[in-house]
């Protein structure tokens, strides 16, 4: 699975965020999603959406190694992580996710949900789904991603 | 954060702010609440009502701004991102409310309170800032005197831009009895004049940032059905196809039946609608689709209207200011109808009571019932320089604004030669996007909506195609039907577009409810608070207002008097004795009087006893 | 024979037969969709737009044999 993103069809609603809260920690909260949208308005006018790349930036900042990569998604392992917060800083995408409520930084695993429930296709799956079909996903013409494993 | 009165759907707290001496206190929210009222709406009444006595003046201290989300905001589920406001309304001196989409609940609720009772009045602006438990009443001269838009984009700058915010802009400031509630840049509580009761406290905004979970009563209940339910939107004939015009859409339906606001309601078609149409908005001036919290059909269009004064961002227009500032006054151009919105958004007016307003001015200058002197300038209709110069007089409250800042009702009395009688409205609240002299049971359903002259406590236009427009048989029936479904939407704090657009199931709403609250109730269980809600909220108008009753439940003369004069809806009208024995029958279902007053068995059989009591001693 | 297939989006969906919606519909000849929906009593002015096989028509347009047409009804909101 390879997340890609048309901002253009991003309408706001955080559904991506709902989502992937109650998906990998059980939680109604969108402040903890492993993504981030972000409006800019009232100029120029637009959502921007910010998922995870796997682009390794944590991996590489972590002074502990403690974030590992298991065929191409990069996770955290609690039990190492000292929230030192140096993988929060070094994301250059913003979304190494902390929360009051939540042990250690967090981040996407590629669940697959966002993409899944994305109410306009403005996420997709690139492996499966030609960016210009993206915006037919949602009415069934072309295949939905399929989540991948769950839970850490 | 829960207090036990349920597993989850609340955050369990109530929230209440005087703003005139900066304290706050924080409430448990009573059981009683829980189960009578459900939420939202629901909370917006019985709060108003307990706490507002009759004789309280809207603009004074001792009014009150409720704040409300319901059990179902924020949680994962189709549309979940409503809010619900309120206070006795300027406008009609009765019950207010007005429902607000956008991402305000949500937050409220992750900040641990259901509701927000703002109380007192500051000597000078304030904003009321919520940042999770930190509750604090700071100085808000700065941003005072600022438009909504522009001061949403300071506060987001100085506070963090994770706060979501509500604003009113000038026309709040100075109590323009139709001044809006703002927020997410271009969203409006627009009805009843809620932003005067903001500005004659002082508080220009209300700033909240949230991180705490929504508790739920099962998760993994909620995220399977949650998931369940936006596939079965995905799936709705329709899902596509009706988002990209949004609520615009329905521009040359309401024209091609006859029932278009068109020249101060003079007529009900604008011969030229098909530049004003959502084709219109979305080709020429969409920019994004902008969607509220949990919705699978944004209807939010963010646009750029561009016209010879100037260029502008805004969202909308909405099919509301389509026809109130389209239609009614007769501007023929989606940028213009576009611009103007922004201007409206900009000084914090209702585009709807503000066209219909401005609507009346026009009429009234072309009638010499208001003079080139008196108003500062010749304004006509179809001229956009007038009706942007009106709106911008209003929100001053500058010469001809002054008057016209009262809102129709109060204009007609002051203007008289016989202005009243085309003076749209219906017990002080500006009519909206409907022309009803052709769709017995919509007229029917502005006459009695409970806050004024309103569309979507009722909206019944197609019941009235479906069975007949000349027919009254049946209308009444559907009217208190749709009364109790649609305002339940606002009670459990959701859209209810998903279900009126796309057919989404309403059994959906009953299967979710145990698994967000850890109750379970039925659809009609639901319907019976709606029903509580609306005999509450016409119990306290009447307690309020001395007349409100069947004598106010009626619409303005020119609908009782003159036949369409053109388009398809031509020669029609609804008589004096129909609107009457529409009324008669309408009473008769409710279990009212034949005054329009809930009887003392009606409000018993609610569990109404002590308004029973205040009603009929 | 002619079929077709009639959906219909909106909550005025309740004024149309329930049970020739999502149906296949056998007609002896191709007719405008207007002519379907007086076949069953509907008034066209419940009608807010038409597509056929998601391609904007109109109340006119005579959709092809094997076509799928979707009825809009006019929301409310704003």
């Amino acid at each position: 699975m390879r997340l890609e993103t048309k901002d253009e069809l991003c309408s706001g609603c955080r559904v991506c965020q709902l989502v992937c809260a109650l998906e990998n920690f059980e939680q109604n909260n969108p402040k903890m999603g492993l993504l981030r949208i972000i409006g800019h308005f009232p100029q120029p006018g637009r959502y921007e959406i910010r998922v995870c790349d796997q682009c390794g930036a944590c991996r590489d900042a972590c002074p502990v190694e403690a974030i590992y990569e298991v065929d191409g998604v990069l996770r955290v392992d609690e039990s190492l992580c000292t929230q030192c917060m140096a993988c929060v800083e070094a994301c250059p995408r913003g979304v190494m996710t902390t929360h009051a409520a939540l042990a250690s930084p967090k981040k996407c695993i590629l669940c697959g949900a966002c993409a899944e429930y994305c109410p306009t296709g403005a996420i997709y799956d690139a492996d499966t789904v030609a960016a210009e079909d993206a915006w037919r996903i949602t009415r069934g013409e072309v295949a939905r991603t399929v989540g991948g494993g769950l839970g850490e | 954060m829960n207090d036990g009165a349920s597993a989850g759907g609340y955050a369990g707290q109530v929230l209440r702010v005087d703003v005139g001496g900066g304290s706050s206190r924080t409430e448990r929210l009573p059981g009683e609440w829980i189960e009578k009222y459900v939420g939202g709406r629901g909370f917006v009444a019985k709060i108003l009502y307990d706490e507002v006595p009759p004789g309280t003046d809207p603009l004074g201290p001792l009014n009150k701004v409720v704040m409300a989300a319901g059990p179902l905001s924020g949680v994962f589920l189709p549309g979940s991102g409503k809010t619900h406001f309120g206070a006795k309304s300027p406008a009609t001196g009765g019950y207010g409310d007005s429902n607000i989409g956008g991402h305000l609940s949500p937050e409220l609720k992750m900040a641990g309170y259901d509701v927000l009772i703002l109380e007192g009045a500051a000597a000078d602006p304030v904003i009321v800032v919520i940042d999770d438990g930190k509750v604090s009443v700071r100085p808000g001269g700065e941003y005072w005197g600022k438009g909504c838009i522009e001061a949403e984009t300071a506060l987001k700058r100085d506070l963090g831009e994770d706060f979501e915010i509500a604003v009113i802009g000038p026309a709040g400031e100075n109590l323009v009895r139709f001044a809006c509630i703002s927020h997410d840049f271009g969203r409006q509580a627009g009805r009843t004049g809620i932003g005067a009761v903001l500005g004659s406290k002082k508080v220009k905004a209300i700033a909240i940032r949230g991180t705490h979970t929504i508790p739920l009563a099962d998760p993994e209940g909620l995220r399977e059905l949650g998931k369940s339910m936006y596939r079965a939107c995905f799936s709705k004939p329709g899902f596509r196809e009706w988002t990209p015009n949004g609520t615009a859409g329905v521009t040359d339906w309401v024209n091609e039946i006859g029932a278009f606001p068109t020249r101060n309601f003079q007529t009900s078609y604008f011969p030229e609608y098909k530049k004003i149409n959502g084709d219109r908005l979305r080709a020429d001036i969409h920019l994004t689709d902008k969607g509220c919290m949990g919705c699978p059909i944004p209807c939010g269009k963010y646009s750029l209207a561009k016209v010879a004064e100037g260029q502008a961002h805004v969202e909308g227009p909405e099919y509301e200011t389509i026809a109130m500032i389209g239609g009614d006054c007769c501007l023929a151009d989606i940028n213009e109808v576009g611009y103007a919105n922004y201007v409206c958004d900009e000084l914090g007016l209702d585009t709807i009571s503000a066209g219909n307003v401005a609507a009346f001015a026009m009429e009234c200058y072309e009638r010499g019932l208001l003079t080139e002197e008196q108003v500062g300038r010749p304004i006509a209709f179809g001229d956009l320089p007038s009706v942007l110069y009106l709106f911008r007089k209003i929100a001053a409250r500058e010469g001809i604004g002054d008057l016209l800042a009262g809102g129709v009702k109060a204009a007609a009395e002051k203007i008289g030669g016989g202005s009243e009688r085309f003076a749209i409205h219906v017990k002080g609240l500006e009519w909206t996007g409907y022309e009803s002299r052709y769709a017995p049971a919509m007229m029917l359903s502005y006459a009695t909506a409970d806050i004024g002259a309103h569309h979507n406590r009722s909206w019944a236009i197609t019941f009235d195609v479906a069975r007949g427009r000349g027919k009254m048989e049946g209308k009444p029936e559907k009217v208190v039907e749709l009364q109790h479904v649609r305002p339940l939407f606002d009670c459990l704090g959701v859209c209810r577009l998903q279900w009126v657009e796309i057919g989404f199931d309403l059994e959906w709403y009953e299967r979710v409810f145990p698994l967000v609250t850890g109750r379970k109730v039925s659809w009609d269980d639901l319907l019976r608070v709606s029903e509580r809600v609306w005999n509450l909220t016409r119990a306290f108008s009447i307690r309020h207002v001395p007349g409100w009753g069947r004598a106010m439940d009626r619409p303005p003369a020119r609908f009782l008097e003159e036949p369409v004069p053109d388009g398809p809806a031509k020669g029609h009208l609804i008589t004096a004795d129909q609107m009457s024995e529409l009324l008669d029958n309408y009473y008769a279902l409710r279990g009212w009087d034949n005054n329009g007053r809930p009887t003392r068995g009606k409000l018993e059989e609610l569990g109404l006893d002590d308004v029973a009591k205040h009603l009929w001693g | 024979m002619y079929r077709v297939r009639v959906n219909v989006s909106g909550h005025a969906r309740e004024y149309f037969p329930a049970e020739r919606l999502g149906a296949w519909i056998e007609l002896s000849e191709p007719c405008p969709v207007a002519r379907i929906l007086a076949g069953w009593s509907v008034s066209p002015e419940l009608v807010m737009a038409v597509f056929i096989d998601g391609v904007k028509a109109g109340l006119e347009s005579v959709a092809p044999n094997g076509a799928e047409i979707l009825i809009v009804t006019p929301p409310a909101g704003g």
